[in-house]
């Protein structure tokens, strides 16, 4: 239940259009991201949010990905009577 | 964690069946369409008024990734093809995103007259210090001594500071940043879109695959630390102290802030008084 409680953010990547400059590995503040040894369609290695929980959605990554290929969700944390849940927040600047 | 089927927040502004764009690894016009497309968010412009134009170039291909009226000119001709959408439909929101060698080389007289006019544009030439799309020759900003296709053992030549001709030219809004201020860019951005005169933004942004290749500076992600590490913002200090020195220091912010008449709205003035006077001068 910390885990859930603790995450602020659903980070997406089109890896699909990703072209491997590392930008958001080497610029995010928590660290979040990591390099995978897997290859896109357009032949460059992608990352992945490994740590998504630890983003503390600065958007930094997101502002500075030259693909236009991430996007962090902002998410809400909801309470109710038998559990606490994660749930989409509008989005919000 | 795929975006495959999640919409997100830019799509809207975007012509997203032209993505993946045409732009190398680590190429900082990606930031800047990025920074552009938030601006343009956050200063609630309707995209049915918005006119983007582009010259030749791999800047001159931003424009043709908006979702909005977009032109993209023969080189060197954005401005004057934006100063005609301006021209004939005032109630427009005209911009220019083109390169530095389309802008200030072959198109530099019209960028020269349309601030003097003070037309009611913003410009933003993203300066990668060379022609990219061409192969990498030598432009009007390629830093002394810089290596380029056709300056293979250095430049001899001194580049044109963008900040200070803008700012003597008659801008009434001029700024420089660098693609790692990816925040203070996009205010910046709407504080151009938000002017009714002539607005300029410089953004130097890094030519990893060409310029960053032949004066050997690394990777994409070298090329931003050393900007970011020679940057510093020095909002509203006089044009003449905004140098910029590609290895040294790049001297970033708002520089020039200032209000006169904008070219159309003197265009409307000056015809109303000059039919009142043909008027009176038939009897
Ligand atoms: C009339 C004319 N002359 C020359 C060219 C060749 N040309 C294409 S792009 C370009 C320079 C572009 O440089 P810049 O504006 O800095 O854009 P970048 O590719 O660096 O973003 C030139 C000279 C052309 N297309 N048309
Ligand atoms: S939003 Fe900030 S903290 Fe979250 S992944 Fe991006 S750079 Fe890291
Ligand atoms: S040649 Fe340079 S400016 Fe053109 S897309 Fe590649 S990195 Fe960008
Ligand atoms: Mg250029």
């Amino acid at each position: 239940m910390d885990e859930v409680q603790r995450r602020l953010a659903h980070i997406h990547i089109r890896s699909s259009e990703c072209k491997g400059c590392r930008y958001c590995v080497e610029i995010c503040p928590k660290r979040v991201y990591e390099m995978t040894t897997v290859y896109n369609e357009l032949g460059y290695r992608v990352p992945q949010a490994s740590h998504e929980e630890e983003c503390i959605v600065c958007r930094r990554c997101e502002t500075a990905c030259p693909d236009l290929a991430i996007y962090v969700k902002r998410m809400g944390v909801r309470f109710n009577r038998r559990n606490l849940s994660v749930v989409d927040a509008s989005y919000q600047r | 964690m795929s975006g495959g089927q999640v919409k997100f927040p830019l799509d809207d502004l975007l012509r997203r069946d032209r993505f993946p764009h045409l732009w190398c690894q680590g190429c900082g016009l990606g930031i800047i369409l990025s920074a552009f497309c938030r601006a343009v968010q956050e200063a609630d412009i309707d995209l049915d008024h918005l006119v983007v134009v582009s010259g030749i170039g791999c800047a001159g291909r931003l424009s043709g990734y908006l979702n909005c009226d977009s032109f993209h000119a023969t080189h060197g001709r954005a401005i004057p093809l934006a100063s005609g959408a301006k021209i004939a439909n005032p109630d427009l929101k005209v911009v220019v995103i083109s390169g530095d060698g389309d802008l200030f080389a072959i198109g530099g007289n019209h960028f020269v007259h349309a601030a003097r006019r003070n037309l009611e544009m913003l410009v933003i030439c993203s300066n990668n210090f060379n022609y990219g799309m061409t192969g990498g020759q030598l432009g009007p900003t390629t830093p002394f001594q810089a290596l380029t296709k056709t300056t293979p053992f250095g430049n001899w030549e001194e580049p044109l500071n963008l900040v200070q001709l803008a700012s003597a030219a008659g801008a009434t809004y001029v700024a420089r940043w660098t693609v790692t201020y990816t925040q203070r860019l996009t205010n910046s951005i709407k504080k151009g879109l938000q002017r009714e005169g002539f607005a300029f933004i410089e953004v130097v942004s890094p030519c990893p695959a060409i310029y960053g290749e032949m004066n050997e500076q690394g990777s994409a992600w070298q090329m931003w630390e050393e900007l970011e590490a020679v940057s510093r913002i020095r909002d509203g200090i006089p044009p003449a102290e905004a140098s910029l020195d590609i290895h040294e220091r790049i001297i970033c912010g708002d520089f020039i802030d200032r209000e006169r008449a904008g070219y159309t709205l003197r265009l409307r003035q000056n015809r109303d008084v000059a039919r009142q006077k043909a008027l009176a001068s038939y009897g």
